[in-house]
């Protein structure tokens, strides 16, 4: 039952590709919500995670309360609808960990394949959410976006270093084999790209390659036979992991190292994704997206209202510093000329 | 084109000073060294929670004679992160490089030494909820945002080495935005989020071990 009759409205990164969203937390919120609380929700579409508490997506605002987090808007629906009801005590504390594990592990495959492979991002991500942002932030917010995914796929191991295609082996035209490793060769020297570094390129992305699968082995197994990982009906680990799944294996990848391994070695995770998405797709999203009148106030750091103390005190004290400082120089330039 | 007489005599005066040359750099260790976080303790345990893990890893995997320095900054480690391993060959492993190098010194156990497969791999769940939330808490308590640093950073014309509290979430969110026109400075860090999510992960936890000695059924 709605605790309150203001409709709920979810804040999440826009959609492509066929997908309501490019962030796959985000769109497992909307899969959660489809299934939990149908046709009750809005899906507010946005470029600018400024506004969130957190200053990322998703978050979730209903009746005056905002819930920042993913696990904390997953609380609040469970206490409207739940689809974990079935579980028991020992199931609920293993989903648990599952679900870091998903949001941490696959949420890294995810993230390598949107934003760390070079041929992606250019061709693929960045065109997809580009023309979303507000001038002039077009030309820096992306990359800004990209680079605060870095550190966390680094200390992973999934940064990758610029891609580069496989020659193609299948072709059966020696005149295509020579046209392509003449291409190669231009990008190669483009991108200042040694033969011997192009090895070394080619050697991480089998290391990539084979930490994927060790990854996806362990999801295969704890799915095995069964059609859902917990009980008879979905739960949340079902809706996250094929939240996670479909964005490895829908969008059109220039570069689909992980989705060629996913669509061949794991049928069963692409059809528990594919059963999941079907119980949701064809029904109605009512989505609305931020205007860009805001796009003036967005490019001020955010004053939003936050009840967070340290964060008003940095902002107090870098309007301090500010105006401190510009006090300064024009005393001192006063000062000169006198 | 050369160089001026006036600026050849400035530029012969330097060096001002000349220092000796820096001492030969030390032999390879002739025991595997673990590089870690110093701590205020005596009993050499580290006072990083990455470190810890290492150092316990080690001991509970049965390997002895593992010596440790703490004299190694962050910065001189692969990746910027410690805790790094340093083996016979002069080799230097970073953390997920420990345990291939423990398996090739003492072999590979079953399932690492769980009771199936199964528990293995639940084994890996619950070090990603460690490493992610809990791991954050951690970090967050010991190391809270500061007014100082942040206001240092902001001010600083050089980009410091990534902080600590860039694991504190899945991605490093600045200060000042995304979108707005100020370049990216300081971290953003939603402490309630951390805490509940902490909360939660230490719920499950005390709920998975219930009554056993060690988690999912291990000797």
């Amino acid at each position: 039952m709605m605790a309150s009759s203001t409709p709920l409205e979810l804040f999440v990164w826009p959609g492509a590709w066929g997908l309501p969203s490019i962030d796959p937390l985000c769109l497992s919120a909307i899969i959660y919500l489809q299934l939990a609380l149908p046709g009750q929700f809005t899906v507010i579409e946005s470029v600018n995670p400024d506004v969130s508490p957190t200053g990322q997506f998703p978050f979730l605002k209903h009746g005056g309360r905002t819930f920042a987090s993913f696990s904390a808007i997953l609380e609040y629906i469970s206490t409207l609808q739940n689809l974990d009801a079935s579980l028991d005590t020992l199931q609920k504390s293993q989903q648990t960990a599952w679900l870091a594990s998903a949001e941490s592990d696959i949420g890294n495959l995810v993230s390598h394949m949107l934003f760390a492979i070079d041929a992606n991002w250019n061709k693929l991500t960045h065109p997809a959410i580009v023309y979303d942002f507000p001038f002039p932030a077009r030309y820096y917010s992306p990359q800004r976006i990209r680079e605060s995914w870095k550190p966390r796929l680094e200390s992973s191991g999934f940064w990758a270093l610029p891609d580069i295609e496989q020659e193609d082996t299948d072709s059966k035209h020696s005149d295509d084999r020579k046209q392509k490793s003449k291409e190669l060769k231009a990008q190669d020297r483009l991108w200042g790209v040694k033969p011997k570094d192009r090895f070394l390129r080619v050697f991480e992305r089998e290391k990539i390659t084979e930490r994927a699968k060790s990854i996806l082995d362990i999801f295969t197994r704890l799915l095995g036979d069964s059609t859902f990982f917990q009980s008879e009906q979905p739960s949340t680990l079902d809706v996250v992991v094929a939240g996670h799944i479909l964005l490895l294996l829908i969008p059109p990848y220039p570069d689909p190292l992980l989705q060629d391994l996913l669509k061949k070695a794991y049928p069963s995770l692409v059809s528990h994704a594919e059963r999941i998405h079907g119980q949701v797709k064809d029904a109605s999203l009512p989505t609305s997206r931020i205007t860009k009148r805001e796009s003036v106030w967005s490019l001020l750091p955010n004053i939003s209202d936050t009840d967070d103390a340290w964060l008003i005190r940095l902002r107090w004290a870098y309007l301090g510093l500010t105006i401190g400082g510009f006090a300064a120089y024009a005393t001192s330039t006063f000062i000169r000329r006198r | 084109m050369q160089v001026p007489l006036g600026f050849q005599r400035i530029f012969s005066s330097f060096p001002l000073h000349s220092w000796p040359s820096a001492p030969e750099s030390r032999k390879p260790p002739t025991e595997p060294t673990l590089w870690i976080h110093p701590s205020n303790h005596v009993d050499g345990l580290s006072g990083d929670v990455d470190c810890l893990k290492w150092q316990a890893y080690l001991a509970l995997r049965g390997l002895k004679n593992i010596r440790v320095r703490t004299d190694v900054h962050p910065q001189g480690a692969i990746d910027h992160r410690l805790p790094n391993l340093h083996v016979e060959g002069d080799r230097l492993l970073p953390p997920h490089g420990i345990p291939a190098w423990v398996d090739e010194k003492l072999g590979k156990q079953k399932w690492e030494g769980y009771i199936s497969e199964a528990a293995q791999d639940e084994s890996r769940a619950w070090v990603s909820l460690l490493q992610g939330h809990v791991h954050a808490a951690l970090i967050f308590a010991k190391h809270p945002p500061s007014l100082k640093e942040t206001l240092l950073e902001m001010l600083s014309p050089f980009p410091s080495f990534t902080p600590p509290t860039a694991n504190l979430q899945s991605t490093v969110v600045p200060m000042t935005g995304f979108l707005s026109l100020l370049p990216p400075i300081g971290i953003r860090v939603d402490a309630e989020s951390i805490n509940t999510e902490y909360a939660q992960a230490i719920q499950a936890l005390s709920d998975r071990l219930s009554t056993d000695k060690w988690f999912l059924g291990s000797e």
